[in-house]
């Protein structure tokens, strides 16, 4: 459309000039969007930026970049969902600071509906689920936030699978075994996530191989032999890293490496109240459903439930042989107490009989800075080259059999101690201050709404009065 | 002169009190969007409260207060560009203006910086609110600031082409009708139906959606300023072509 029609010239010549003129506008617009669309592009690939949330939630912490700069080859996030889906730029919200810190970080938007066959290849259960790929291992996350992820890639960039020996000989929780005591669904689980099991039997071997990266001792049926007891001792004090699930009872042998440790039991095993809110028949299931603040624990959202506990003595990181600190503890709930006789009928605490009244702690994870000596000396485990020695001790060795191990959280917690036992560095949640409840008094709440619906438009309204008045009488 | 004119326009807009009133008829709607969003926080016991933290709040309250913010940019800039440009093609006024010693980009300059600090009063608008909740609740600053940055490169951005739209019609309505039209556009072109992954990526990054999020979560990219300055650029520098042309006829 022409804005004025100003014809003075003769009709032809204008209309090769209207002619000339749009061709030269219309070369005009294609170079200016060219330009622009190549300077967009431009800036584009260069991801600069600035945080400006005081939150910095835009940025990357040190620990995962540490974790980054470790890898050695691109790691693949496949991300299961509609590139076009609203949930795409909360995801990417997250991985964006990954892909900015490393070049090596490669983002796949896949929608699950177009790509079944790859779905399922994955083993998609929910919509924008991550699969991370690197060097052909994999790992699938449900939920994504940053100490989610950054553990999960640190899990992937350690090359080497653990070794998991397990002691038997004595009639223990069998990792191949399918009755409700053995533990065999947790080995088969194990297996599939990289882990190499490896039972020990010390009546043929003198110690337990060096190459162990987690020693896991179950409550036995006999005895052990002090021979044994002996090479399990020599095996923490090299270094060696153990998860020790105990049950009530008798000690069976164990009682010297107990007692080099420094760990004492309360007689009885926990019987608590808090279990009947989540349909527990019995009252001796321990449960935990307040994950304290840990990262061990972090992101747990179901109960764990642990039946039949031993609870260890409440002031027992005083006791604790030198060097060993606490790491994090669970323990059972208020209501709760170490019942000594028979679970039958009804129950009640009694003091005299050594009964403590709950919270008392059932399980333990220690840790202590591997002597310096045993680093330099050739006696050394092989996991003792993390410079840490870890250890847990669990009160209670059923949570992880074939009975319990599919109720709440269990697996998922006996993987993360494995886990944590065999190496994986912890990502501490950043602690917010921004996350506390936000609750406005009613006198608050009325200056926010008057300002906002009341004193801000009228000013407004005033002001536009006031300009119409001075231009009318001004 | 550039000032000159940026000067005048400016006191125009203001002095009909046009834009006094605008501001009234958003705030209204922007408080009332506000007050909303903080409504199940009010008078309740801060034990039962979990499922909403303050952090988490400040992240709502940005992205719904200020994207309510922007759709009324985009109703608002437009009308204001063809206000300035339009009706001036139609009076016959730009005639006159165009024959002072000025070349038609700063006479565009000019009135793009009015609507500039016209629109810079609007996106205040939801950062003054969220300033009024400091009295209850930490509120995050920078995160607000950089939302209030990014809603006023997007009315930046939609001025300009409400500028181009004007350049093209001499009637106010059919300007903004032409404006509504290219930013409309602008906003759903990512949701078009292409199969090939390759203009996704171009489609994308002309849609504004896209670019305003970075800076409703706090992340001022070089790539979304550089999106906003360059679009804006862009359809200013062809209505001061459209504009040239007109000279020359």
């Amino acid at each position: 459309m022409t804005i004025t029609d100003r014809q003075d010239k003769p009709a032809a010549s204008s209309r090769a000039g209207q002619l000339s003129r749009r061709l030269a506008d219309a070369v005009y617009v294609i170079l200016l969007w060219a330009l622009v669309l190549l300077a967009g592009w431009h800036l584009a690939r260069h991801e600069i930026y600035w945080d400006w949330s005081s939150t910095g939630r835009n940025v990357l912490s040190t620990e995962s970049l540490e974790v980054l700069s470790a890898l050695q080859s691109p790691l693949t996030l496949r991300v299961f969902v509609a590139p076009d889906h609203p949930l795409v730029r909360e995801i990417e919200q997250v991985l964006m600071r990954y892909r900015r810190a490393s070049d090596k970080v490669k983002v796949d938007y896949i929608d699950p509906i177009r790509a079944p066959e790859l779905a399922r290849e994955f083993d998609v259960r929910l919509l924008g689920q991550l699969v991370l790929d690197y060097q052909g291992r994999r790992e699938s996350l449900a939920r994504l936030d940053e100490p989610t992820l950054t553990n999960a890639i640190a899990r992937l960039s350690q090359t080497r699978a653990p070794w998991i020996a397990l002691l038997e000989g004595h009639g223990e929780r069998s990792p191949s075994g399918g009755t409700g005591r053995d533990i065999g669904r947790l080995g088969q689980w194990l297996e599939q996530r990289g882990f190499r099991l490896q039972p020990v039997d010390l009546a043929r071997l003198s110690r337990i191989p060096t190459n162990t990266d987690v020693l896991v001792l179950s409550t036995p049926s006999i005895a052990l032999f002090p021979g044994e007891a002996e090479a399990l001792i020599d095996y923490v004090s090299a270094g060696g890293n153990l998860l020790w699930l105990l049950d009530p009872g008798d000690w069976l042998g164990f009682a010297p490496l107990a007692e080099a440790l420094g760990i004492e039991r309360l007689p009885g095993q926990i019987v608590d109240a808090a279990g009947s809110a989540f349909d527990v028949a019995a009252p001796n299931v321990a449960v935990v459903a307040d994950w304290p603040a840990h990262a061990l624990w972090q992101g747990l959202g179901a109960p764990a439930f642990f039946p039949g506990a031993v609870a260890f003595a409440p002031d027992l990181a005083s006791r604790l042989a030198p060097d060993w600190q606490l790491v994090a503890e669970l323990a059972s709930g208020e209501q709760s107490w170490n019942e000594t006789g028979p679970i039958r009928g009804k129950i009640a605490r009694d003091a005299d009989l050594g009964e403590q009244p709950g919270p008392l702690p059932f399980l333990l994870a220690l840790k202590r800075a591997v002597p310096s000596a045993l680093r330099a000396g050739g006696g050394a485990m092989a996991a003792s080259a993390l410079a840490e020695q870890r250890l847990v001790l669990v009160g209670d060795g059923d949570f992880l059999s074939n009975a319990a191990l599919e109720r709440g959280a269990n697996r998922e917690l006996g993987l993360r101690l494995l886990r944590w036992l065999g190496g994986e560095e912890l990502m501490e949640a950043k602690a917010d201050h921004n996350d506390q409840p936000l609750a406005l008094t009613t006198g608050q709440a009325f200056a926010i709404s008057l300002f906002a619906l009341v004193i801000l438009p009228l000013g407004f309204l005033l002001l536009a009065l006031a300009s119409v008045w001075r231009r009318r009488h001004g | 002169m550039l000032w000159v004119i940026a000067r005048r326009e400016t006191l125009t807009l203001f002095q009909t009190g046009l834009v006094w009133l605008l501001l009234a008829a958003c705030s209204v709607i922007l408080g009332w969007v506000f007050l909303n969003l903080l409504d199940p926080f009010v008078g309740v016991d801060p034990d039962s409260l979990e499922q909403i933290s303050i952090g988490a709040l400040n992240r709502q309250l940005v992205r719904e207060l200020f994207g309510a913010a922007a759709v009324m940019l985009l109703l608002i800039a437009p009308l204001l560009a063809s206000r300035l440009l339009s009706g001036e093609l139609r009076d016959g006024r730009y005639l006159l203006l165009s024959a002072a010693p000025l070349s038609s980009f700063e006479i565009l300059l000019g009135k793009w910086l009015a609507l500039a600090v016209v629109l810079l009063a609007l996106a205040l608008l939801p950062l003054l609110l969220c300033l009024s909740l400091a009295l209850g609740a930490p509120v995050d600053l920078g995160l607000c600031l950089s939302a209030t940055l990014g809603l006023w490169l997007l009315g930046l951005l939609f001025a300009a082409v409400g500028l181009f739209a004007a350049s093209l019609s001499a009637q106010p309505a059919a300007a903004a009708v032409i404006a509504y039209g290219i930013l409309i556009l602008l906003s759903v072109i990512n949701r078009a139906e292409t199969a090939a992954t390759l203009s996704l990526g171009l489609l994308d990054w002309l849609s504004w959606g896209q670019h305003l999020f970075w800076f409703l979560i706090g992340a001022v990219r070089l790539s979304d300023l550089g999106y906003f300055l360059l679009l804006a650029a862009c359809f200013l520098a062809m209505a001061e072509r459209r504009l040239a042309n007109l000279r020359f006829q």
